[in-house]
Formats: C-alpha cells, structure tokens, sequence
C-alpha cells in the first residue's frame, strides 16, 4: 500500500495541479517521459549533397506534437546515415530537401528497405515548391528502387493521415502544388508517405520564435492545415491506421456527415 | 421333422426351347401366318377363315408343346411351421404402469397361458425370442416362468427395434418362414417402424410391414395413459462452443401425470451449481428451457441437467441428461488501452492488427487535460470519447485479452476508477486474461500497487520511481523454459537467443512475486523483475515493466531473430495468456463428444516431432476411465508411419469418460493429451415410453394378423394361418408333351387344315 509520503511523481503531479486551483495541466509535456527513452522522436536522413532547407523544423513539429496531444516526445530530432544500423532506431524517418541527390548506395537501400518492411515509416518532403523539381525527379528514382514493384499512389482521404488527430480534409503545406499526397504500400499499411508541398516550411521557425516562411497562397489559415498536417504526420507515425479501425470510422464518418464535409 | 411321409403332385413347365429362342420362333410363326393369309387371298371369307384358324390352333398347340407342360411329384415329411412368440425385451418394457412393470405383466401372461402355448406347440413350431438389441431365442421352459407371481422376462436391451426383428426372423429360423409371429409388445419402437409411425401414421406402419410375408399378430403392453414420468427428452448443444462467448443448452422436457409447475431444472458443471430453472409445462405436458453458459477455457466441458425426482415418477433414470461440448477458440478478441501512444504501443499494435486470428479493439488516448495546445484547443479534433464505462463495466468479459499497456485511469477521467479496476480483478479470476506493459502511466507511476489489480498481478508493485537506464534482459532458471519467452524450440539455444536481443531501455521497478506468480526474466544479472507470469483463480495475468520491446522488432540486419522476436515473443504471451492450445505434438482427437452407451468410442492419437513431422512407431501409453469412477483401463499402442494411431474403445458405463495419452519420447508437458466424452444411457428407450397401441394394430392390420386386446388373451386367437407343409425330400418332373393324346391332339388341326387346303385346291 502507498501512503502519501510514497506517492508516485504522476500522483504527485495531479495533486500539485489539483492545489493550483484546479487546472487542467497536469504537469508540462516535457516532464513526461517514457521510462528509458526520451520519448518519440524523429530523425532526418543525410544524404551527400542534401542539406537541411529547413533545419530545426523537426524539432518544431516535435514541439507542436507535444503540446497538443499526449504523445512524449524527444524534441531534439535526429541526424541518421540511412546505410548506418542507427536508422533502426528511429521509426520514423524524414527525407526533405530542395535539390537533386546521388542514388542511395547499396547498403543504404537494402536499410530502408528493410525499414519500411519491419514498420518504419519514411516522410519524404519536397522544399522546391515547384511543379518539377530535381528534388522530386531524384525521390521517384529512389522510390523506384526502394520497392521494386511498387510505384508512388495517390493517398485517399480517407486514409488515417487525414484523422489521425486533426480531422481534414485536404493536404497542406507552405505552398500548394500538389493537391494531395502520394504513397508506397505493403499491403495495407503505407511506409512511405511523400508531399510537394514543402511541410516542414510551413512549420519552421525562426531563431526569434516567429514563423520564418510566408505560406501561400492561403496565408495564416493555410499554415494552421499545415500545422495540423504536420502533427497528424506525427501521429500516424506512432499510431498507424488506428484511426480506421471500424470504431473509430463509424464515429467520425458520423461528424463527416454532419459537417458536410468529404465521407458523404 | 417327425411327421410322416406325404406325396404332393403339383403342375409345372419345363420348356424345350432356350429362353433365347423364343422370340425369334414368335416372329417366324407370325411371318407364316401373315403369310398364308395373304396366299388365300380371292376366297371366301368364310373359307380364309376356316383355313387361318386351323393353322393358328396347330402354332398354339406347338408353343403348349415347346413350353413343355411337366407334372412336379414331391416326395417328403409333413412338418410344422415355425410359429413365433417375439418378446420385447427393451429397456422401455421395465415402465412401471399402474399393473406394475410390463415385463411382468407379460411373465406374467406366459405364465397363465402355460395351457395354451403346449396347445400351440402341438400345431406350430412354437419359438421364443426376445427382440432386444438382438433376437435371442428362449426355450420353451425359459420362456413360460413357473412362477407367475415372481416372474418377469428381460428388459434391459438398449433400443427397440421391432422392424429389424421380425425382418430377421426367417434368418433366425434358419431361412424358414413363420407361419405366424405373435409381437408382445408396447410398441416404443426407436427404429424404422417408430420412425414411420412418427412421420406418416398408420401409414407409414403399413407401408414398411408390407414387406413381411407372414402374418404378425400383436398384444400390446401396458396402459394407454402411460407411466407418470417427469422426464428431460432432449438436451442439445451446439457442435461446438467458443471460449468466452453465450454457449446455449436447450433443454426439452415432458411431464405425464404429474402437476404442471413446481419443478425445478439444474444446471451443473463439475458439480457446481450454474443456473436453475423454473418449469412450467403446457397442456401436452411439453416444455423447454434454455441455460446460456460461458465456458471460460478450451477444451471438454460437461454439463449436467437434473430435475428432481418427483413422489410416483415411474423413470428415475430419465431425469438427468448430461452433454460434453468441445470448447475451441474463436477469433481472439483482445482489448489494448494506452494513455499515451509510443513507438511500443505502435508496434505492438501492428502485431496484433495483422493477426488475422485476433479481433483487436484498440483505444489510445492521443490528448488529455495535461496538455494544452493552442491548435488543439481551437477543434476540429478527430477524437472520439474513450467508452471507459461500458469497456471497463459490461463488455469486459467479452474479450479474451485485456493489455493495458502504459495506461493510467487517471490519465483521463477523474471519477473514482477503484470499481473498474476491481472489474478487471473480477475478470482474471473470473478466467480473463490482463497483461500490463510498462511506461510511464503504469505499474507502481500509476499506483497499481494499491489497487485491486495488485491482488492478481504476478509481482509486488512497489510505488518507486521508474528507472531510465539500458539493460539487457536476462532469462531466470524458470524463463530459460517457460512457453512466454521460449524464442527457439531448439534445447539450449534459448538462453543465448535472449542473449543477442537489443537492449532494453528503462524499467519499471516491480517487487517480489506473489504467491502463484513466475518471474521469467530479470533487468541484468540478479536485477529486479522485467517479466513475471501468474495463474490466479480462473485466469492469467502477465507484467513486462518496460516499453521498449519494439526495438526487437526493428533489430536491423544483426541477430539470429532479426526482426521476428518481437512477434515471437509476444504471440507466445498472448498464446499463454489465454490458455490457448499449442501446436501440440501430441493430440488427441474423439469421433464425437457424446455416446449412447454401447457405441464404440473412436479414438485418434496423433503425435509430431518437434519440426510438426508425423512421429512414425512411438510409442503411446494412455488410460480410460470414468471420472470419480474407480479404476482406469490402461491403453497402449504404436503410431503408423502417417504419426496415427486410433483405438475403437467400447463405452461400457454411463458418466463422463476421460481419456488421457502420453507419449514417453515428447517431454513434459507436451507429451500429454487428453479428452473427455459423455456415455448416456437414459438416453432413448426412456425419453418417450408411452404405449402406442395404433402402431401395433396397423402392424397387424398390414400383414393379415390380429390385434389381441385384453390383459389375458389367449395366444391361440392370434393364429391366422395352418401350420402343416411338407418338407420335401425328393422331387420328379415329368414331362406330359410326349403323351400319345397330346400329339393326337397336336396332329389334328394340323391334318385337319392340310384336308381342307387340298379339298379347296390350295398347294
């Protein structure tokens, strides 16, 4: 039995919350921590001749995610080889960038190869903001490799990376050029998800806490979607296609219908 | 046999021509009339006439000859012809009627008719049988008691077959037919007769009697109203019933002569009481009910259905039924709750989804009052509330598995959670299953230790603070061998296996393990349990005090089990959990789940290697017995080279049958097996034993014998036909076509037409 001298730290936590006049906080997200971990966290691949167009927007997305929803998360995103054992430590893998890039080697494929079949998922952003770009042309060659047999699909909408968290109805990002995202499965499940539309940029902010890039065309309530998108990419990482396990569709497919929205 | 020597002279045919021949002679016989009809063509009418009918009466009087008209002069004995006495020695005819049992009524009957068999016997062949399971025939001495008042015949065959009988007669006289039988019985038949007499009334009897070729004469036993019984007439399940899941037993009862309510049916398993109800019986004296039972594990459940035995009930035995279901898995429904998702929750869950054996209700909380984001405040949330009350209140027991893996009540719900808590107690002892993963909302972080989990939980939950560092997980003398962390089938190599694992990140602090708890691995080398098991009451709990195990799944291109112990280790718990069967390398398998008692209970004992191959020449030792039913009968034998063995054992006594099979070459506890059956006995000859006497008249009616009424008819009345014939012992045929006037006879029209064509100027 545990008396109040040996309350647990969670205990304690809602206690003290409780005595602060009874706020709904109960703790601050950085206090949670999974036991061993630092919590779930993302890493981005580094690839010869690809730097970072938006650095620091991972760790953005992470904060995003923590503060809104009950996820742990480890702020301080990841810089992997993708042909380094490393990439088995991090389920969830962003490739983004704004140029073209060399083939992955051998080692590095035959990774992410096994990555995406053992339940890795890989987020792959385009920075251009361009119709084409050498970034898109180098991702659908290495795509191409990745899973031979497989090839790059629209993603429904009524896929779990648009009720993982936020419900939407469209994609978003700091610019739209592509109206919806595209995907590789296996199955049912899909370890690849790729935008156009430059996510992270809607997301990334600067030194001084402000956002750093414009967002078009549709301006401040363009970048909330994106910053919706961006946690719902989050949260389909770590949940998967929860949200369409038949519980959950019959409920939302109910608000969808009363709101008018896509699902009718 | 000792009758005197007859002579009998009968007519017969003895033909000249091969039957082959007598169709082409047809033809050539109407060619020539056709003929010669048509060659006197220009006469008279009267004259084609006269000369066609002679020629017709000459090819007649040939066919009479070629078909050879014989006289057959038998030679032999007169004898008498078996007349049978068939005496229904069925379990049904030991009813109690107001007159006492009615096979003592008919010893009785015998016995004062003593006169009036010896008078038959003088006539007939008299024979005696009792028509039970078999015909067994009596001697006239066995069959009439000396003793009227004390007497009584047989009556314990195990079904009624009248039909069968009296279609066997001729085989049990030797090939003889009876010139008569006289049937004693109270017509309860449970064979075709019965069922034709069911189906299609009178009818039906008459239609299936019409194929006896001797007169059967009947004398129905016992009284119309029949016994005053309260009897259960039908206990039926399904094929087969599903672990955790509304298992119905439907009983059917009838009550005869007794009050319509008052009564009460039992259920029992195991001897423990699981529901009662009340009966209430309509005017036919019919009704039902139903019992829903939930069999808590796999495997052979009996369930016993009683009814009191009420002043005046004339069958006891009629009022308890017991059937045995085989109880399989279905689709394993397993119920996952998390407070917050995490890499472990994720893969755990991909596990689990993609199991197409495991039905899987999932519920994350994704937000929760800790957190306060603006973009979360601001809506358009797709979150659905968390149905904690009905998951953790009415549809619980529903799953098979509960897993609260990192979750906290807490965590989203402020009203008191010790009721739901104490709910999932409830169902573990119950026979649920409750596996508990660690996190940071779990084990002593959420205060367990102090709730009612703690009481089935299989370690001491202390409320210390979680630990962050890597380990390695090391495997106890118990784990190197329990089914959960069994990562190889290969003796030896488990230890080493766990060895290679990735590390772990971060325990739980768990305590010491309760009574009944197993603690499987350790965090490092003599370090605090990460993985304990327990068995308490019904059901099985599991703690695993970390959230890292995903990195077992995601172990790179390094390890022997690469990517595949996750799952391993998982389905091995969720396997053990929910006592599920193994891939066992020895089973054992019945032709059916319940018996009447006397059918031969087939019996299939398969054994497998360890690589699941068919086990060829191992050797099985086992034993059969009745459950609190004394001594076992040993069983033995050798598997063919398909890994098989099957056995016909006879189920020689009613009750619950265990049967048990080891394999010595398996080792513990894989080289044990086990089934169990029901052998019912009040089953049949005593669901329905009314008298139907319009079954025995239209018996009699079919075949031309007598229905005698009264309770002392005299069997003479029931004779219908002589009983004298003759045994022939040497038989003639001569032929009378070669008789002098039979070919006068012959020649004459043939002469006569020929006259009469010359006379006529005809060639």
């Amino acid at each position: 039995m545990t008396d109040d001298s040996m309350l647990s730290r969670r205990r304690a936590l809602q206690l003290l919350a409780v005595a602060a006049g009874g706020a709904s906080t109960v703790g601050s997200p950085e206090e949670a921590l999974a036991l061993g971990e630092r919590g779930v966290g993302v890493a981005r691949l580094k690839l010869p001749g690809l730097p970072d167009p938006r650095p620091g927007a991972l760790g953005d997305l992470l904060r995003e995610v923590s503060h809104n929803s009950s996820i742990s998360a480890d702020i301080e995103p990841r810089v992997i080889d993708p042909g380094s054992e490393a990439l088995f430590e991090h389920p969830f893998v962003v490739l983004n960038g704004d140029r073209a890039f060399d083939p992955l080697t051998d080692q590095a494929l035959s990774n992410l190869r096994l990555y995406v079949r053992e339940g890795g998922l890989l987020f792959v952003d385009d920075a251009t903001g361009l119709e084409r770009s050498q970034f898109d042309a180098s991702v659908r060659r290495e795509l191409g490799r990745l899973l031979p047999g497989t090839q790059l699909r629209r993603v429904g909408r009524d896929h779990a990376i648009y009720r993982s968290f936020f419900l939407m109805r469209g994609v978003a990002g700091r610019m739209m050029v592509q109206p919806y995202l595209e995907g590789l499965w296996l199955g049912d499940i899909t370890p690849v998800l790729y935008s156009r539309n430059d996510l992270l940029g809607a997301i990334w902010r600067s030194p001084g806490g402000g956002y750093a890039l414009e967002v078009v065309p549709g301006g401040e309530r363009q970048r909330i979607q994106a910053r919706r998108m961006a946690i719902n990419m989050m949260l389909f990482a770590v949940t998967g296609n929860y949200k369409r396990d038949v519980v959950h569709v019959n409920t939302l497919l109910k608000r969808m219908r009363r709101q008018g929205g896509y699902g009718e | 046999m000792n009758g005197k020597l007859v002579q009998q002279v009968s007519f017969t045919w003895d033909p000249l021509l091969p039957d082959a021949l007598w169709v082409p002679a047809g033809v050539t016989a109407l060619v020539i009339l056709v003929l010669s009809l048509r060659a006197s063509a220009g006469l008279p009418p009267w004259k084609r006439s006269l000369l066609f009918g002679l020629r017709a009466l000459a090819f007649g009087l040939i066919t009479v000859v070629l078909a050879g008209p014989s006289t057959l002069r038998t030679e032999g004995r007169a004898v008498r012809d078996p007349y049978v006495v068939l005496l229904d020695s069925s379990r049904s005819m030991a009813v109690e009627d107001e007159q006492g049992a009615r096979s003592q009524a008919v010893a009785r009957w015998l016995a004062r008719q003593e006169a009036a068999f010896r008078s038959l016997a003088e006539d007939y062949d008299l024979r005696f049988f009792l028509a039970g399971e078999d015909l067994t025939p009596l001697a006239f001495d066995q069959a009439i008691p000396r003793d009227a008042l004390s007497a009584s015949i047989p009556a314990d065959g195990h079904d009624t077959d009248l039909g069968a009988a009296l279609f066997g007669l001729s085989d049990a006289l030797g090939g003889a037919r009876p010139a008569g039988a006289l049937l004693v019985s109270d017509g309860a038949d449970r064979g075709a007769l019965g069922r034709a007499f069911s189906g299609a009334g009178a009818r039906g009897v008459e239609q299936l009697a019409a194929g006896l070729r001797f007169p059967v004469s009947t004398w129905m036993v016992g009284e119309e109203e029949g016994p005053r019984d309260l009897a259960i007439t039908e206990l039926t399940v399904p094929p087969f019933g599903f672990v955790r899941r509304p298992l119905n037993l439907h009983v059917d009862l009838t009550s005869r002569g007794l009050p319509a309510s008052g009564h009460l049916a039992t259920l029992r398993a195991n001897g423990e009481i699981l529901g009662t109800a009340e009966l209430l019986f309509d005017e036919d004296g019919r009704t039902s009910v139903d019992f829903e039972v939930k069999p808590d594990e796999m495997g052979f459940h009996t369930y016993e259905v009683s009814v009191p035995v009420p002043d005046g009930d004339a069958i006891p035995a009629n009022n308890r039924a017991e059937v045995t279901v085989k109880v399989i898995r279905d689709r394993t429904r397993i119920l996952q709750v998390t407070s917050r998702p995490s890499w472990d929750v994720k893969f755990l869950r991909r596990l689990l989804k993609t199991d197409p054996n495991i039905d899987l209700v999932s519920f994350f909380i994704l937000r929760n009052s800790e957190r306060g984001g603006q973009l979360a405040r601001m809506g358009n949330l797709s979150l659905i509330a968390f149905p904690y009350e009905e998951l953790f209140t009415q549809d619980l027991e529903g799953f098979d598995l509960v897993i609260f893996q990192n979750f906290w009540f807490g965590s989203f719900t402020h009203y008191p959670d010790t009721a739901f808590v104490r709910n999932i107690s409830d169902y573990v002892n119950k026979g649920g299953a409750f596996l508990m993963i660690g996190g940071d909302n779990s084990f002593g972080e959420a205060d367990y230790g102090s709730s009612a989990l703690a009481s089935v939980m299989p370690t001491n939950i202390p409320a210390s603070t979680a630990m962050a560092q890597p380990f390695r997980a090391i495997l106890t003398e118990a784990g190197e061998r329990h089914p959960v962390t069994r990562l190889t089938r290969e003796s030896g190599l488990n230890l080493g296996r766990w060895e290679d694992l990735p590390l772990l990140h971060g325990w739980n602090p768990l305590g010491a393990a309760e009574p009944g708890g197993v603690v499987l691995a350790t965090a490092g080398a003599g370090g605090p349990p990460v993985a304990a098991v327990r068995t308490t009451g019904k059901g099985r709990t599991m703690a695993f005090a970390n959230d890292t195990t995903w990195r077992w799944a995601m172990a790179g291109t390094s390890g022997p089990g690469a990517g595949q112990d996750h799952a391993l280790f998982w389905r091995n718990a969720i396997r053990w959990l929910i006592k599920d069967a193994e891939e066992k390398q020895v089973q054992l398998h019945l032709d059916r789940e319940n018996y009447e008692l006397g059918d031969p209970m087939q019996v299939m004992v398969r054994v497998l290697r360890e690589d699941y191959s068919p086990w060829a020449n191992a050797q099985v030792m086992g034993r059969v017995g009745l459950l609190g039913g004394g001594e076992a009968t040993p069983i033995e034998g050798f598997t063919d080279a398909d890994g098989q063995l099957t056995l016909l054992l006879p189920s020689q006594a009613p009750g619950t049958v265990m049967i048990e099979v080891d394999v010595p070459e398996v080792p513990a506890p894989f080289g044990h097996a086990e089934a169990r059956a029901s052998i019912n006995d009040q089953q049949g000859e005593f669901l329905d034993p009314k008298v139907r006497p319009e079954l025995l008249a239209a018996l009699s009616s079919a075949t031309g014998g007598k229905a005698l009424r009264g309770r002392d008819p005299d069997p003479r009345a029931a004779v219908t036909r002589a009983g004298d014939s003759v045994l022939a012992v040497d038989r003639k045929v001569e032929a009378l076509w070669n008789r002098w006037w039979f070919l006068v006879a012959l020649v004459l029209p043939l002469g006569a037409e020929w006259a009469t064509r010359r006379r006529m100027g005809l060639p």
